[in-house]
């Protein structure tokens, strides 16, 4: 199972970081943090998930 | 009378207890409005609205204190116009100043909790260390368009430099905001300021409410606090 925010999520695996955005987060700016470790749009592609990682995406925003 | 329609979510002790609170909120605009609003007819008993920003055309199609005829003036003073028609009972000051790194502490020094709607980052993270050092809770909401999220940050937990990308920068906001986004995130914050006040139920402490509201999406996040 992966974890995306905080929350467990099956079928996921060997997805990569792009395609989870694509499909959940189609927020414009976001902040993304694999494994606690903040990453760059460009690497989004490169990143496979695996059994037990930890996704965070945050929408950016500040409008109040 | 006044709070009887309160009393069967909030018993009568809790509610005599709130006229005894003392809640500031930076920002007068969106979120501001709606939490000013709220917080009054709760029966906080004293408010501290801050903003040194003025009215204008561009604040009608959300900011509920706005109106036609009070374009150019301070919308600190216009909450407070509001606010003694609504609750006369409650004590509300004025404050049309920005908050800084100059004003922040003597501002929010010995308020109970500080409700966050400002429209810019680098003022939030002024807010969030003043709290810190006043170790005062504070209850930050932003939004953007059909998105919201709200952080209940209590001194020392620094949620800001885990949600938003150190350092820190300014975000536009190409989404705007239309009027149900400050009325919904203002609403959250408003009742965890109820929880961190009264000391119940589950607050979002640590935590981000992560809301889209375009596709229904509700996420809590856990951030290291």
């Amino acid at each position: 199972m992966i974890t995306v925010n905080g929350r467990t999520m099956a079928g996921l695996e060997q997805k990569s970081i792009e395609e989870v955005i694509l499909l959940h987060y189609p927020y414009a700016k976001i902040y993304v943090k694999y494994n606690g470790r903040h990453v760059e749009p460009e690497e989004y592609p490169q990143l496979i998930l695996a059994q037990g990682d930890q996704l965070q995406v945050i929408h950016l925003m500040a409008g109040g | 009378m006044r709070y009887s329609r309160n009393e069967s979510t909030l018993s009568a002790e809790e509610n005599l207890r709130l006229r005894s609170f003392k809640v500031a909120i930076v920002g007068c605009g969106g979120l501001g409005g709606y939490l000013i609003e709220m917080a009054a007819r709760l029966g906080i008993g004293t408010l501290t609205v801050i903003d040194g920003d003025v009215f204008n055309l561009s604040n009608l199609n959300r900011q509920l204190l706005s109106e036609e005829s009070n374009m150019g003036l301070y919308k600190s003073h216009v909450a407070v116009e509001r606010i003694r028609r609504i609750n006369s009972d409650v004590k509300i000051t004025s404050v049309p100043l920005y908050l800084d790194v100059n004003n922040a502490d003597a501002l929010l020094r010995d308020h109970d909790v500080v409700l966050d709607a400002l429209d810019a980052l680098r003022p939030r993270f002024i807010v969030q260390q003043a709290c810190e050092r006043l170790g005062i809770p504070m209850i930050h909401g932003a939004i953007a368009g059909w998105y919201a999220h709200v952080a209940t940050i209590y001194p020392g937990d620094r949620l800001l430099e885990q949600i938003y990308p150190q350092p820190m920068q300014e975000l536009d906001n190409p989404l705007g905001n239309p009027a149900f986004t400050p009325a919904f995130a203002a609403s959250i914050q408003i009742a965890e300021m109820l929880k961190v006040l009264l000391e119940r139920g589950d607050t979002l402490k640590g935590q981000l409410l992560q809301v889209d509201l375009l596709m229904h999406r509700y996420e809590t996040i856990p951030l290291k606090a």
